[in-house]
């Protein structure tokens, strides 16, 4: 009891320093000319704050873990861990493995072969509208080898130069 | 405990993931796969985006099997499809690059000129890739510039054996009436 009524005396006195300098229209004035002024003087402000709070004393928990350390035991991290946690994950990691698993059955259903139906008649619609532009550009290119093969014509040439005489 | 919860973990990720991972990797190992990188930054996200691995064309075959067992059977041969298609009123340049770049690439690859149409604003491309005398892969490079309301980017890329000539025949099979304004389609 004594622990939580020690930490609610120095976080309250944190949570008060916050809030002075928090409202503090000095250092408000000071940040929009010297941003790094007036970090300088919350700092300053902090450091005599926490002076003022002083030492605190450990949670007894933590206490001993450190002592440990310190003697070289080995640290019990059990104490917060509970089994069903581990349990828990366990299931958990398992069950996402179940539901991933490739080899459990996947077969769609009968919208999603019907939406990958659409999807392939939509392929086909778009290599027939290329396969369409190619057939009217050649055929196009093809008509006008022809005139042009057929304007240069012995016949035609001839006339021109009946004309010409 | 809480470590085999994490042994646990490193299992199952062992197990999955070289199988999550293969199966998009298989797919770019197959000799009729092409690259058509990335136009998403230049265009926006793909106005059809059309992908439909070897299991759910198997599925679609399936389904068709009943109605047209011929149709069934060359949808079975497929392997993979893939259709991008940009809408790219903007520019056009780009596009036609890589239209370009793709054709560099695969012809380093041995695939072979279907048809070609080259017009300032216009390409189209189609080309095969020949595994022993059958088409294992097909790719359409359909660019259009022309018209720059309705310009359009498209990039197909078909995986399997594909017999030209059915395409045709697949369409009319599939009873459709697509609407590229909506991107819908429509069953006759």
């Amino acid at each position: 009891m004594s622990d939580q009524k020690n930490s609610n005396d120095w976080e309250q006195k944190l949570d008060q320093l916050n809030k002075q300098i928090e409202d503090d229209v000095f250092l408000k004035n000071m940040n929009n000319e010297d941003a790094e002024l007036a970090d300088l003087v919350k700092a300053n402000r902090v450091i005599d704050q926490l002076d003022e709070i002083g030492l605190q004393k450990a949670p007894d928990h933590l206490g001993n873990k450190l002592y440990a350390i310190a003697d070289g035991k080995p640290v019990d991290n059990k104490s917060g861990w509970l089994p069903w946690r581990a349990m828990a994950s366990a299931a958990a990691v398992l069950l996402i493995a179940i539901v991933l698993s490739p080899w459990q059955n996947n077969d769609p259903s009968a919208e999603e072969i019907e939406q990958a139906r659409n999807q392939l008649a939509m392929t086909f619609f778009y290599l027939n509208k290329a396969a369409d532009k190619t057939r009217i550009h050649t055929q196009q290119t093809i008509a006008e080898s022809v005139q042009m093969a057929m304007s240069k014509s012995p016949f035609i040439l001839a006339d021109e130069e009946a004309v010409e005489l | 405990m809480k470590k085999l919860s994490r042994y646990i973990a490193v299992l199952c990720f062992a197990l999955i993931a070289p199988w999550q991972v293969a199966s998009a990797q298989n797919l770019s190992k197959e000799n009729g796969y092409v690259d058509f990188g990335n136009l998403t930054g230049v265009y926006g996200e793909p106005k059809v985006q059309i992908n439909l691995g070897t299991a759910m064309l198997g599925f679609v075959a399936g389904a068709a099997e009943q109605e047209d067992p011929d149709i069934a059977g060359l949808l079975a041969k497929l392997k993979s499809v893939r259709v991008l298609v940009y809408d790219i009123e903007q520019d056009a340049e780009v596009a036609l690059n890589t239209v370009d770049q793709v054709t560099k690439d695969i012809q380093k690859e041995g695939w072979e000129t279907i048809v070609s149409v080259n017009e300032d604003d216009e390409k189209v491309r189609i080309y095969a890739k020949m595994e022993k005398g059958k088409i294992d892969g097909l790719v359409v490079m359909a660019v259009d510039g022309t018209n720059r309301r309705k310009s359009e980017a498209v990039f197909i890329n078909i995986i399997g054996e594909i017999d030209p000539a059915q395409v045709g025949r697949v369409t009319r099979s599939l009873d459709i009436d697509v609407d590229i304004s909506s991107g819908e389609v429509h069953r006759d």
